[in-house]
Parts: structure tokens; C-alpha cells; sequence
């Protein structure tokens, strides 16, 4: 067994250093991408010329822990009904998003990248000549200025979640339509009214106000659509040097009504790209591949795609050494009780990675 | 022996050397609160009202525990800095921040206050009128305060070979020599952290971000760690605006500096901004353009008392990031 495997892996490098392209049944190197998000999770597979192989998102209710198990089952269940498992071989494995370290210590992650580093990778990837990426997640937004195909400038929303993918989900949840409608009932909108975008709670209650005062939801929705991207402007875009090509990615990309609301104010054509919800992940999965390729015989630490078989165990404790009295999380693997991430104190005595 | 408590905030960390070194040979013995934590935080918060920037509430929050740990101090030292040029002021908080202490603790030890007003008179005058509230000769003041100036002066030279602040400020605090500049090591990276000394130094409300960058791999260098001739011409910012700030002033010419020469001495600029600094939101616009027009990498990250660690964290890993990768295209090409 052991040999066979050996014999396949030779094989398809002879046959990638020939030039000739992996079959289907020979071991394909790819490189894993997870993006772990506050509202979404997201799983890229690529191959070493960051083809898009598989992919797969879920949202993230409850545990990120459990939901990323689930998404890596999810796409070890879709590679085993393509009977594609057992011809590729994960070289390594890159996370992002707001659980990067959480989620690269459960899976066996290689590097964790900020969410902005990865999205930048990936939109360099698919449009090299990009100069400015906007995006919006489910509660962060960023905008992020690149020269060259070189990040120079970025920006992130602070405390501020407004206009941002759960705001809109909360907003078409009361509006009693489907967020997938968002858009288009923007688009239907021929006289937006004006709605106070500078903060959701003030945006809330002039909708409805102008809900009370009787305008439709078409105009209404349309008009949030276009105060949204004047307040993404105005703060997150604040002071940035926005050139063409532009391009539109992250899970709002889908609300066209944004997208038309971003080109009606910025003048100039705004592209949103095929794969915009999986940008994070598969910039993390060509971050992951560039780790591999910068470190000649690196292995990887992935667990592998059984790694939903194996039970972690999360305990919180207060320090009490000092007067912070930080709170701690570890995560423990349940078998034999081997550390895998600890941290939350402000010292680091108690962190593990 | 008299006994002085200094709450460790604000100008602390800009003059502590000197009010220390001063205060010793005045013969008195100098306490210190506590460094910041959760506890001191919450404190500033509850006590000071809600418009104040994060530095002063901190004040606050130290003033309380230092009267909470030292119950039998003789005096609690206060300053009130004014201005220390002919030009410009101090911002309102500090002009006033004796009169806030006495208003709002009631029962505290008598203050012996710390007035610098460079408009009125030379810095040494008012030296003598601190030196008096305690009843001291004004020959004994005098050499106290040579000294005093003598060792700020040495201070601020070990700092500008590259010594870290905090590291030099827990040498006064034990009057422990200086620690050795030879034994810094060298980075690929230099990030220069701009920003008042109460923001970039106070390591419990910035999560030690200059230790966390230097983790990444890069040096950190702040203000005190430039050479003299930086700050020896007052920046005039244009015939229509002038900077009004004294405090800002430093700020102003790092920002020249970098603007310039020293453009090659590093590879980014971060300004560390507390919410609600009026001077600071001013001055910010000012440096951002600075360092946009020379092409110098630049992030502000500004701080207040509800801050995320996650956030924080991300945007300077994204930043050295970014910074490390577009020196290894520049390498690569």
C-alpha cells in the first residue's frame, strides 16, 4: 500500500516536470484555503497554478471549531463522490479571517494571513492588473490600494459594522424579503429616498420612518444601497487613492444593488470577479502554496480530511495572576488531552499556538 | 522623608527622568501607581466623564490607586505643563489637570504642582517655584535642578542610540545605570510608531503593539529614538495654518523629517491616535498627506477603551505584511 502510494506520487512528478498535465487518477498537488469569517466559513482547494479544483462555504452559527469540521467534511464528502480523495495530496493548508489561529491549530494549519493579505493575493491572481479591491464581508468591510500588483494601502472599518453582509441580512429580514432579492428590488427602485447611512441604528429608524411615511420598498432598499456605499466611502475609503481596474469581492458582491450603487458613485466600471465569495480563502490556499514553494521538502502539518473525526474539547479559565485577570481559552484535543491552542491573556505565559 | 506619589500616565512617560531625578536630590522618595491594568482602566472610565480622551481617564484611574496603595503619601505631584516654547500651547486637559485631580478627589494628600509656562518665564523659574512648595533653599533648588536637567540629557542620548523607552523608564524608576544600546539587534524592517508617549508606550491600552511588531520581525523606533537636530526648527505647516499645539510639535517634525532625509531610515509609519485628541485628529490629516505625497507606507490606529485586540492585531500584521512583500518584489525585479 505504502509503496503503491510512493509509486503514484513519482509518477505525477515525473509527469508535472514533462510539462504534461496531472491525469485524473494521478496524485495532484493542491493547496487548501480556509476563510474563517463572522458570518461565514468558507473551504478553497487549488492547484499549483491556483485553479479553482473544489470549494465549498457554510455559515458560521455557534462554533467555528465545529463548523469548520463540518466544512472540511462537507468537501472531503464532495472529492469522495467525484472520486477525486485519494488523487490529490494537500501540500499545505493556509487560513484567514477572524479565526486564523483558532482554525490553523484545529485543522494543522501551515500559515495564518490577515483576510486582507489573502484577499489581495487572490484578486492579484485572477486580475494582475487590479488597483483597487473593495470588500465586504459579513462584518467587516476593507478597501485595499495596490500598485503593481504590490499592496500599498489599505483600510479596515473599526468598531463601525455598517452596511456591512449582517446589516443587510437583519434589514431584508425585516423588510420581509429574501436577502438574495435584496438587489434586485434596488435595481427596480427609480427614485431612491435618502437614508441616513452614517450609522445602521440611524439607518434603521429612517427606513422606518420612511416605511411609515409610505414609500415603497423598491425605493427604499435603493436608497439604503446607495447611503451604504457613500458611508463605505466616506470611512473606509477616506483618503484612499482610487484608480481603475476596481474590483468588488466578498459575500455583499452578490447584493447587485450595491454593485450598481458603487459604480454610480465612483464613475468607473466595478468588476465583481467569478469566485468573489471564495477570494479569502483561496488567496489562503496560494498563501499556503507560497509557504510550500519558499521551503524546499516543507511538510505540512494538516491533519488531513478526517480531521472532523477528531474531538476538541474548549475550556475557558481566569488567570488571576495579576490584576487583569485575563480570561483564557484553550483548546484541547479530547483523545489525549494534547494542548492544541491556548491563549487570551495579555502576558502570553499562557500561550500556546 | 518626604514622600511623593506620581500617578504613571500622561507626561509620565514623556518626564518622568527628570521629575524623579529632581524630586531625589529635593531629598524626597518617589512612588509610583501600579502599571496600567483592568482594573486601573475601569476605574478612569467610572471616574472620568465620558468626553475625555482614554489618556486622561487613565490619569484618573492612577490617581485613584495611587491614593488607594499609598495612603500615608506627604504629597501627590501633579504638572501642569503650559507650554514650553514661546509658541503654542499645551492642550486644555494638561493646562488644567491639577485643578480636575483637587476637584475630583477630595481627600488627597496637598499637591505639590509642577507649573512649566515657557511663555512667562525660563523653565529654572519655575523650577524654583516648585522647590519652594516644599520649603527648600533656592541654592539647594538650583543644583537639584542642574542635575535634574543634567540627567534628562542623558536620558534622552541612550534613548536616541536606540534604546527602547519602557526599557530606559524602568531603569530611572530602580536608579538602575542606563541599559547598553550595543545590545539591540538588527532587523530587516524599521516601523517608526508615531504618537504622544502616553499612547505609544502605555503597553496595557495599545496591547504592546511595539513588542508585537518586533515579533514580527521588524525594529520599532518612536520619537525619542531620533536624532537631536529633528526637533531643533519648529515646523511652520503653511502661511495660512499654523500649528497651535505645543504638543503636536514633536509630531509635526517627524513627520518633516520623514517627509525628507529620513524617508530612507525607515519602511512605515504608524500614528497611534487616542480617540476624542482633537490636536491629534488635526494633526493626523497632516502626516497622512506628508507620507502619502513621499510614498512612505502609513496606517493610523486609533485607540480608546472599548479596542479589540482581533482589530488591532489584524491591521498591523497586515501592515508589516504588506511592507515585507513589497520589499521582496523591489528585491525579485
Amino acid at each position: 500500500m505504502i509503496n503503491n502510494c510512493d509509486n503514484k506520487m513519482t509518477q505525477t512528478r515525473m509527469e508535472l516536470e514533462d510539462g504534461s498535465k496531472a491525469g485524473r487518477m494521478d496524485m495532484q498537488e493542491v493547496y487548501l484555503g480556509i476563510d474563517v469569517g463572522s458570518v461565514t466559513i468558507k473551504l478553497a482547494l487549488v492547484d499549483p497554478s491556483n485553479n479553482l479544483i473544489k470549494s465549498t462555504w457554510l455559515r458560521n452559527q455557534g462554533s467555528p471549531i465545529e463548523n469548520v469540521k463540518i466544512g472540511i467534511k462537507r468537501m472531503r464528502d464532495e472529492l469522495e463522490q467525484e472520486s477525486m480523495l485519494d488523487s490529490i495530496q494537500v501540500k499545505a493548508v493556509g487560513t484567514t479571517g477572524s479565526a486564523r489561529y483558532l482554525t490553523k491549530s484545529i485543522v494543522g494549519g501551515d500559515v495564518a494571513k490577515t483576510e486582507i493579505i489573502a484577499h489581495a493575493v487572490a484578486a492579484i491572481s485572477y486580475h494582475p492588473d487590479v488597483r483597487t479591491i473593495l470588500e465586504i464581508g459579513g462584518q467587516d468591510s476593507k478597501i485595499i490600494i495596490l500598485r503593481d500588483g504590490i499592496v500599498v494601502d489599505f483600510a479596515m472599518n473599526s468598531v463601525c459594522a455598517a452596511g456591512t453582509g449582517s446589516f443587510l441580512d437583519h434589514q431584508a429580514a425585516r423588510l420581509g424579503i429574501k436577502i438574495e432579492e435584496f438587489g434586485n428590488y434596488a435595481l427596480r427602485s427609480e427614485t431612491p429616498v435618502s437614508i441616513a447611512g452614517r450609522c445602521t441604528v440611524f439607518a434603521e429608524s429612517d427606513m422606518i420612518h420612511k416605511q411609515q411615511m409610505g414609500y415603497s420598498k423598491e425605493d427604499i432598499i435603493g436608497g439604503l444601497s446607495q447611503s451604504l456605499v457613500r458611508n463605505y466611502l466616506n470611512n473606509v475609503g477616506k483618503g484612499k487613492d482610487i484608480q481603475p481596474p476596481i474590483i468588488f469581492q466578498g459575500g455583499v458582491a452578490a447584493n447587485s444593488g450595491i454593485v450598481e450603487a458603487f459604480k454610480e458613485s465612483l464613475k468607473e466600471e466595478v468588476t465583481v470577479p467569478k469566485h468573489f465569495l471564495l477570494m479569502g480563502s483561496i488567496g489562503a490556499a496560494i498563501l499556503a502554496k507560497e509557504h510550500f514553494q519558499e521551503n524546499p521538502g516543507y511538510k505540512t502539518n494538516f491533519r488531513g480530511f478526517d480531521v472532523h473525526d477528531i474531538e476538541f474539547e474548549t475550556s475557558t479559565f481566569n488567570c488571576g495572576g495579576c490584576a487583569n485577570n485575563c480570561e483564557v481559552v484553550q483548546v484541547k484535543m479530547a483523545e489525549n488531552k494534547e494542548i492544541v491552542a491556548r491563549w487570551g491573556d495579555r502576558c502570553g505565559r499562557w500561550e500556546v499556538f | 522623608m518626604v514622600r511623593v506619589g506620581i500617578p504613571r500616565a500622561l507626561l509620565y512617560f514623556k518626564f518622568f527622568p527628570l521629575w524623579k531625578k529632581f524630586l531625589d536630590e529635593l531629598g524626597c522618595e518617589v512612588v509610583l501607581s501600579p502599571k496600567t491594568n483592568q482594573k486601573i482602566l475601569e476605574k478612569g472610565v467610572e471616574i472620568g466623564f465620558n468626553e475625555l480622551c482614554l489618556p486622561i481617564k487613565l490619569y484618573y484611574g492612577h490617581m485613584a490607586k495611587l491614593l488607594d496603595k499609598y495612603p500615608d503619601l506627604d504629597y501627590v505631584f501633579i504638572p501642569r505643563y503650559i507650554a514650553l516654547d514661546t509658541k503654542g500651547f499645551y492642550c486644555p486637559k494638561f493646562l488644567s489637570l491639577p485643578d480636575a485631580m483637587k476637584a475630583n478627589f477630595h481627600d488627597m494628600p496637598p499637591v505639590l504642582e509642577w507649573e512649566v509656562n515657557s511663555k512667562q518665564n525660563l523653565k529654572a523659574v519655575w523650577a524654583i517655584a516648585f522647590g519652594r512648595q516644599l520649603g527648600m533653599p533656592t541654592t539647594r533648588i538650583m543644583d537639584a535642578y542642574s542635575k535634574a536637567v543634567h540627567y534628562y540629557k542623558e536620558y534622552h542620548e541612550v534613548l536616541r542610540k536606540g534604546v527602547p523607552v519602557p526599557d530606559a523608564l524602568e531603569s530611572v524608576e530602580k536608579g538602575e545605570p542606563f541599559p547598553d544600546p550595543s545590545e539591540i539587534e538588527e532587523k530587516p524592517l524599521t516601523i517608526f510608531v508615531l504618537g504622544h508617549p502616553y499612547n505609544t508606550f502605555e503597553e496595557f491600552t495599545n496591547m504592546s503593539m511595539m513588542e508585537k511588531i518586533q515579533e514580527m520581525g521588524a525594529n520599532v523606533l518612536a520619537l525619542e529614538n531620533l536624532p537631536e537636530r529633528v526637533f531643533e526648527h519648529r515646523v511652520k505647516v503653511s502661511d495660512k495654518f499654523d500649528n497651535y499645539w505645543g504638543n503636536e510639535q514633536d509630531i509635526l517634525q517627524a513627520s518633516n523629517y520623514f517627509y525628507n532625509s529620513g524617508a530612507d531610515e525607515i519602511d512605515g509609519v504608524i500614528f497611534l491616535i487616542s480617540f476624542a485628541c482633537g490636536p491629534d485628529s488635526l494633526i493626523a490629516e497632516i502626516v497622512m498627506r506628508d507620507m502619502k505625497d513621499r510614498g512612505v507606507p502609513y496606517m493610523s490606529l486609533i485607540l480608546d477603551e472599548h479596542s479589540g485586540n482581533a482589530g488591532l492585531m489584524t491591521r498591523i500584521e497586515t501592515f508589516v505584511e504588506m511592507i515585507k512583500r513589497k520589499k521582496l518584489m523591489e528585491v525579485t525585479h
